[in-house]
């Protein structure tokens, strides 16, 4: 085993898993919401950069912004319909709310693409780079310099802007805020906006990976549940770490021990944090 | 009715009920600008349900008129952005924010980019930030919370200031009616002062204001005028005199012992 290319393999499987859950850690920490239609949302979004692609033919740098504003207008229409439910912070109901809107995407997707699986195609992906031993894709290299780049600016206006300070006061006290004058409905949305627009920019950087297909969502993200909860529930700088740390765990544990029992060994560690340090790596 | 012109802040009828229980019934007053009018009554008279029923946070029937306009379908955010804002009976602000943040948050809708225009053109976000902080600062200082203590957390700063800043951030860029939820509650001597002067520093601003309070020398020494709630309905409406010699406020209070 080269361990130099284990661990460029961690940090290029930890920018994955940190990128595809970013979403998730705003909106839990922004809106107390968990979504579970998020992993179908991964893969929506992968299949409609797929499409554009094949059907209107445009090249894979456009195909990927169409697909994250796609999902973002999707996230407006998804969130109107919570919205109610989302004001009461009826967390149960949402929860079931989110778990069907997944099962519709996927329906719906399978319909409409069909259930083959099909090769989403980046030409970052087949740039690849060899260094003496080591060996990596650009698409690599763009994912964990744009993971980097989006958790900066994140991680920048949450905690230095106006904008940020009405994020973080509507997800403590979303009545309060109310009467500050500031419109929680609409930062809501802007967060849901926010996690369907980030899911889709994970999946048009990560899913070319590997052949895409309608009912990968759930499998997909399930590392997603583990980074979030890793890093401590909303803890933007958490699940960065927790996103790397796993990304890292993965790659040595899959070539010390063996691939097939990655995840059954991820949840292991995440039950043994958890155990130890209930808020997650960022608790204080 | 004082004066020709409307009164700052009107409601008429607010009636408020909980399944089975009719929590405040067919309540009517009016608040003048630079007026306090105290609202007092028994635990579980209603008086907080009065509050919430003017701002919109409960499903109530009734009327409430701001500055002579009907306002009453309008969402709790939207009545704060019209200077109508109120305090609870806890603390009330966000504890993972410092004072300063807490207090631009207060003022956010007065010091705010639009959410496109700031993703869009950052730089105008930042002079924006810049005059709101400075707007905070201002509002933190002129209500007398010292400048040491802008950038600490509320947990960190005394519960008599803590008492102060729910207040403060309410009133926040400048609000018309207020209604304060028992502000000196767990609160005592030279605190308690300090939130007497508040008021009245709040009163000379023109601001109209609405106070719950169960301590009665606070109560009788600062309000214009009261209103007795007891069982959801109005007992009484008088001068903190008329109030005191009130018979029926008396027995509501005291039981029939005089």
């Amino acid at each position: 085993m080269n361990l130099t290319q284990q661990v460029i393999n961690g940090l290029v499987l930890g920018s994955g898993y940190a990128l595809v859950a970013i979403g998730w850690t705003v909106l839990l920490g922004a809106a107390r919401l968990v979504n579970f239609a998020h992993g179908q949302l991964y893969m929506l979004a992968a299949f409609l950069a797929w499409a554009a692609m094949q059907k209107l033919g445009v090249s894979y740098f456009v195909a990927v912004p169409l697909s994250v504003l796609a999902l973002g207008l999707l996230g407006v229409a998804l969130q109107g319909m919570m919205q109610r439910l989302v004001m009461q912070q009826n967390l149960t109901s949402l929860m079931i709310v989110t778990l069907g809107f997944g099962y519709v995407i996927q329906g719906s997707a399978a319909r409409i693409f069909g259930g083959d699986p099909q090769t989403f195609a980046s030409p970052l992906e087949k740039a690849s780079v060899h260094l003496g031993e080591l060996w990596f894709t650009w698409q690599d290299v763009v994912t964990l310099v744009g993971t980097l780049l989006l958790f900066g600016v994140l991680w920048l206006v949450l905690n230095r802007t106006r904008l940020g300070a009405l994020v973080r006061s509507v997800a403590e006290d979303p009545k309060l805020a109310q009467l500050f004058g500031i419109n929680a409905a609409q930062v809501y949305i802007g967060v849901f906006v926010f996690e369907c627009a980030a899911v889709a920019l994970g999946a048009g950087l990560v899913a070319p990976r590997s052949p895409i297909l309608a009912s990968m969502g759930f499998d997909e993200v399930i590392l997603t549940f583990v980074v979030v909860v890793l890093g401590g529930i909303g803890s933007v700088g958490g699940s960065l770490l927790a996103g790397f740390g796993l990304g890292m765990f993965t790659a040595l544990f899959g070539a010390l021990v063996s691939p097939a029992y990655t995840t059954a060994a991820a949840f292991l560690v995440l039950l043994t944090v958890l155990v130890v340090r209930p808020g997650g790596l960022a608790a204080r | 009715m004082t004066g020709a012109a409307a009164p700052l802040l009107r409601v008429e009828g607010l009636t408020v009920r909980y399944g089975a229980l009719t929590a405040l019934s067919d309540m009517s007053w009016h608040v003048d600008a630079g007026e306090i009018l105290g609202i007092i009554g028994p635990n579980g008279a209603g008086k907080s349900s009065c509050f919430a029923a003017v701002t919109n946070a409960v499903s109530r029937s009734g009327e409430v008129w701001l500055d002579g306009e009907r306002v009453t379908g309008l969402p709790t955010h939207r009545l704060a952005q019209r200077g109508l804002r109120r305090t609870f009976q806890q603390n009330a602000f966000f504890g993972e924010l410092s004072l300063l943040e807490n207090a631009m948050a207060a003022m956010l809708h007065e010091h705010s980019t639009p959410l496109g225009r700031s993703i869009l053109l950052p730089w105008q976000e930042a002079a924006v930030r810049r005059r709101a902080q400075a707007a905070a600062a201002a509002l933190l200082t002129s209500f007398g919370i010292a400048p040491d203590d802008h950038g600490k957390r509320p947990g960190d700063i005394a519960y008599g200031t803590q008492r102060l800043l729910s207040v403060v951030l309410s009133y926040g860029a400048g609000a018309r009616a207020l209604l304060i939820d028992e502000p000196a509650a767990g609160t005592g001597g030279g605190d308690m002062k300090r939130l007497a002067d508040l008021l009245v520093d709040l009163r000379r601003r023109q601001v109209g204001v609405v106070v719950i309070e169960h301590h009665m020398d606070l109560i009788m020494a600062i309000a214009d005028r009261i209103v007795v709630i007891d069982q959801g309905r109005k007992l009484a409406e008088g001068t903190p005199a008329e109030i005191q010699r009130n018979e029926a406020v008396l027995e509501a209070y005291l039981g029939r012992a005089a």
